[in-house]
């Protein structure tokens, strides 16, 4: 049976997947306007609100990882491919299909077996 | 005798070729990140004087934000439901430079993993090809 520890580090991580998701949506706004002209970047907005997003889900995650072992951790933060195909769906009117589905569903079993038997 | 002018799909295709090539490099590269950062962990003294010249460590964080950067070119270039998934691809990398550098080996079910990882962004590249 899962401990009050375990559910809190579960639902930190899953929080901590939700802002990353947001992160990624942001950093892709951003990026139609990135250049290498840094005085212009400072001043981009969402570019700026992604980066701060991604940090803070890192927070998040830390925190987490602090309570509960990594290889149970690291396979729930993969759930963050199916929101980032969510919010690409829902925000920039992007399109999935089936083969792009079953891509992600692949790609969170091959993480989980990586992980799920690391040391 | 003149050059058949390019259809669109064709430099879509073009376009999200190379927006895949961008988002593999950032991943080699922030897999490079993650190989220094263990290696500057491993003498990892909370001093300031030794975390500036802890040159693993700050290798480590020049490769992340180089990869970072890539990140972003590769997004400006491709959609995002295309180039989030291969970030994944971090995971054979950062397995291959433990075992060769690290000296860690993997079991018979991690290597599965990688090998579904491959497919499952296979799949994701060819959906997005075909859409």
């Amino acid at each position: 049976m899962l401990e009050v520890l375990n559910i809190l580090a579960i639902i930190l991580v899953l929080i901590g997947s939700f802002i990353g998701t947001f992160g990624s949506l942001y950093l892709k706004k951003g990026a139609k306007n990135f250049n290498f002209n840094i005085l212009e970047q400072i001043r981009n907005k969402q570019l700026i609100l992604g980066i701060f997003l991604f940090v803070l889900s890192s927070i998040f995650y830390i925190y987490a990882l602090s309570m509960e072992k990594l290889s149970l951790l690291y396979p729930l933060t993969s759930l963050t491919y199916i929101w980032v195909a969510l919010v690409s769906v829902k925000f920039l009117g992007e399109k999935m299909n089936k083969p792009k589905w079953l891509g992600i569903a692949l790609i969170i079993i091959g993480i989980s077996l990586v992980t799920y038997f690391s040391t | 005798m003149t050059k058949k002018p390019k259809s669109t799909s064709e430099l879509n295709k073009k376009r999200l070729s190379s927006a895949i090539i961008t988002v593999i490099l950032c991943t080699v590269f922030t897999s490079l990140g993650q190989l220094f950062l263990k290696f500057g962990a491993n003498n990892l003294e909370l001093s300031f004087i030794s975390l500036i010249t802890n040159m693993s460590l700050i290798l480590g964080c020049v490769f992340y934000g180089t990869g970072a950067i890539i990140l972003v070119l590769a997004l400006k270039h491709g959609d995002l439901s295309l180039i989030y998934p291969f970030i994944s691809l971090s995971f054979i990398w950062v397995s291959l430079l433990s075992i060769i550098f690290l000296g860690e080996s993997l079991v018979l079910l991690q290597w599965l993993g990688i090998l579904i990882i491959i497919s499952g962004v296979s799949f994701v590249s060819w959906g997005a090809r075909s859409a």
